[in-house]
């Protein structure tokens, strides 16, 4: 035995494996951190720090301490952090590189933690979305607060033009009116046309010569009658155009000053397409972080799916390969169960899961799931929040999740605060609910925040901050829509608030009442040039009118006076009677 | 190094055993064309710290044999992968893929499999090649040797000088 064996070499192998094992063992906790740290690091693409790991033998499991992912978009935050978690998981199948974890514990989750000192991030890190950046000061927003002065500047006033007008026409008119005018004839003469007529028509012809004598004197009278209505009838045009347009003159001199006042209100009106986005850069980061815990679960998935998507790197002959013998298609990772409990200000939640995996085909197709409700309490009325998620190679990655939330009592926090601006929420009520789906590793849902009973308020030295600050105290509700799309590890966010219609509103009439004061000066000051003018005109167009009425009998009178026909004449008293009978009706001599 | 090479050279001019030799290069090769940090490797270590072989020759045989691994590994892959592949066999490779033990061995791994067979294969002629170039060593090549002009001159070199320290043999022949 001893000139085959070498004691020496095997004691010696023995002393080395055994201690080894003994570091190993005793070692266990320290030497799965850093593993553990390098590949979370990896896959997380920032820092991932873990205070500590214990290992327990039997049953096997991992206990781990403070876990810390850094944000790798914002490394002085942490995108997630636990201050414990434990899982129960079989030995062999770990060793084999297979994690079956049959329960899981996560504590003490929170999001967007600031970090003691920022993490690190890799320097292959790239980023999948370009999110908005809500975190942009106000100032950016170049809001543009109109001042009275600069509005009465280019509002064009228009009353003095129009009143101008209106007199120029005035004196155009009248001149045209007073030329026609003198073409008139004289009301005397009318009435003898009336009695030369009269006496024509009482006349008794007894002899065919008196009647053809009679009928030459009416012809004669009425060629004279002719000339005349002619220069009545042109009167009475030029004077109805000059009624005409003297009318419209006179309305437009009166309305104008209500049309210059609404100018000037319409140009202190506040519709600015910066305050499009005043809700996203107040309430945008607050959205941000609420979002984050309404999609945490996805933040739980994502690693997974970039680990599934790592199998797929090709081998190098150099180095070689593994060959996937697996017919037994059992998962290479499941967790059978897990219960994560988050933490919220002051309070916390827990949220189940169950059959978490990439592989859904090798457990039947089963999807994983995740639920969240909790009941009634001092902070919310109803809180509930499930989806479910599954990968196959036929149907791809798909998934959903639904929210609904109602009465969560919103305590004062502050929304944002930069270049001497500060704007906090006092207090708020706020519901929710929505809905997002997954497909090909994107998201694309949307959903609504209801803000009622809310408190705002805002601090600043600017003008633009101090006339905000006057209206954001009469916000008392308003609705975010709110939508999300883009890879599930880094979501982007879109808000469309009818909050930037309300403080649209509310700084117009803010402005307006600032400006009623110089607004009411304009207005009486436009108001006594109208009167001054409509003084003065009122009454030369009443002389006109008066004219035009004159001008109007006089054509008529001439009209009934040229309707008698030389032809009508007759002989003896039949004819007389006729031709008195129809002068009677039309002139009512 | 030069004392390993000394010591070599001891134990092949010694009364060393020339099997004992010959098992310490087949080892060596084991554990030089194999990927290092493997299970397997852990009993050939186990083998060679407690079997009576001479370590020497199995340190520098592995050594020579890793440099060797660098570039036949692809020979090694396309030797595992086609192992693997080969429909005969996977019903063995199916079951074994569900014991934890032959996982731990790497088994499916083309370049560990596709050495670890090539190595066995190849023992049995390397062996006796081995034993024989180790005879042939002591009973011609060493008196040739010895008469050679820059053997006289490198009997003057500090490896000279360690080699007799080792061996312990003053004036002795080389």
């Amino acid at each position: 035995m001893n000139k085959v064996i070498r004691w020496p070499g095997l004691i010696a192998f023995v002393v080395i494996i055994g201690a080894l094992a003994i570091i190993i063992r005793t070692f266990a906790g320290p030497i799965v951190k850093s593993g553990l740290e390098y590949g979370l690091t990896r896959a997380n693409g920032a820092e991932v720090n873990i205070a500590s790991v214990n290992i327990h033998w039997s049953p096997f499991s991992v206990s781990m301490e403070e876990l810390q992912f850094t944000d790798p978009e914002t490394p002085a935050l942490n995108r997630v952090q636990a201050q414990r978690a434990h899982a129960e998981l079989y030995f062999w199948d770990a060793v084999i590189g297979r994690i079956h974890i049959r329960d899981l514990e996560v504590s003490g989750i929170a999001m967007g933690v600031e970090r003691r000192s920022p993490g690190r991030v890799r320097a292959d890190y790239q980023s999948d979305s370009e999110p908005f950046d809500w975190r942009q000061t106000l100032a950016d927003l170049e809001i543009e607060i109109p001042t009275v002065e600069g509005v009465l500047e280019r509002s064009e006033i228009r009353t003095p033009g129009v009143i101008e007008q209106a007199q120029t026409n005035f004196e155009i008119q009248r001149e045209k009116v007073d030329e026609a005018r003198a073409n008139l004839p004289e009301k005397e003469k009318l009435e003898g046309y009336r009695e030369r007529v009269e006496a024509i028509t009482e006349a008794r012809p007894r002899t065919p010569e008196e009647l053809l004598q009679l009928r030459e004197d009416l012809r004669t009278l009425q060629r004279d009658m002719r000339t005349d209505r002619d220069a009545v009838r042109a009167f009475v045009a030029v004077s109805e155009e000059a009624v005409t347009v003297l009318r419209s003159d006179l309305e437009a001199v009166r309305s104008a000053p209500g049309q210059d006042i609404e100018r000037v209100r319409s140009l202190l009106r506040f519709d600015n397409d910066s305050l499009s986005e005043l809700s996203g850069v107040l309430f945008g980061p607050k959205v941000e972080q609420w979002s984050q815990y309404l999609l945490m679960a996805f933040d739980f998935i994502g690693p997974m799916l970039q680990r599934s998507d790592d199998e797929e790197v090709k081998p190098s002959r150099w180095e070689g390969r593994f060959i996937d013998f697996d017919r037994a298609q059992r998962p290479v990772f499941l967790i059978e169960r897990a219960v994560t409990d988050i933490r919220l200000p002051d309070t916390h939640l827990s949220m189940d899961w169950a059959n978490i995996t990439w592989q859904h085909d090798r457990i039947g197709g089963t999807p994983s799931t995740f639920a969240l409700a909790a009941s009634e309490s001092s902070w919310w009325q109803e809180l509930a929040l499930n989806g479910e998620f599954s990968m196959s190679d036929l149907r791809g990655f798909a998934g959903q999740q639904a929210w609904r939330i109602r009465g969560v009592n919103l305590v004062e926090q502050e929304l944002f605060a930069q270049n001497d601006v500060v704007a906090k929420l006092l207090g708020a009520m706020l519901n929710s609910e929505g809905q997002v789906g997954v497909s090909a590793g994107e998201l694309n849902g949307s959903g609504v925040i209801s803000m009622r009973d809310v408190a705002l308020d805002l601090d600043g030295d600017a003008r633009w901050a101090r006339i905000l600050a006057d209206v954001v105290g009469q916000i008392n509700a308003f609705d975010m829509n709110l939508n999300v799309s883009g890879p599930m590890q880094a979501p982007g966010l879109s808000i469309r608030s009818d909050l930037d219609n309300q403080l649209q509103r509310l700084m117009t009439a803010r402005l307006t009442a600032e400006a009623d004061e110089q607004i009411a000066r304009l207005r009486s000051d436009l108001e006594q040039r109208v009167s001054s003018a409509t003084e003065n005109l009122d009454p030369r167009l009443n002389a006109i009118v008066a004219g035009l009425a004159e001008g109007q009998s006089f054509e008529a009178l001439l009209t009934d006076l040229l309707a008698v026909s030389p032809d009508d004449l007759r002989l003896g008293d039949q004819l007389r009677d006729r031709l008195r009978g129809s002068l009677r009706d039309r002139i009512g001599g | 190094m030069l004392s390993m090479l000394a010591r070599l050279f001891k134990a092949l001019n010694a009364e060393t055993s020339p099997w004992a030799l010959a098992w310490a290069f087949v080892l060596g090769m084991f554990m030089g064309l194999t990927p290092l940090f493997s299970l397997h490797n852990v009993i050939i270590l186990f083998l060679a710290l407690s079997l009576r072989i001479n370590l020497s020759g199995f340190i520098l045989a592995w050594l020579f044999f890793s440099g060797l691994a660098y570039l036949i590994d692809p020979l090694f892959d396309w030797i595992g992968e086609s192992l693997l592949l080969a429909p005969a066999l996977e019903p063995l490779w199916v079951s074994l893929y569900e014991n934890p033990l032959a996982r731990l061995f790497q088994y499916n791994h083309t370049i560990t499999l596709g050495s670890f067979v090539f190595c066995l294969l190849i023992t049995p002629i390397w062996a006796p090649v081995a034993y024989k170039l180790i005879v042939t060593y002591r009973s011609r090549v060493k008196a040739w040797f010895d008469r050679l002009r820059f053997v006289q001159v490198i009997k003057g070199t500090k490896f000279f000088a360690m080699y007799q320290k080792v061996s312990g043999l003053r004036g002795g022949s080389l």
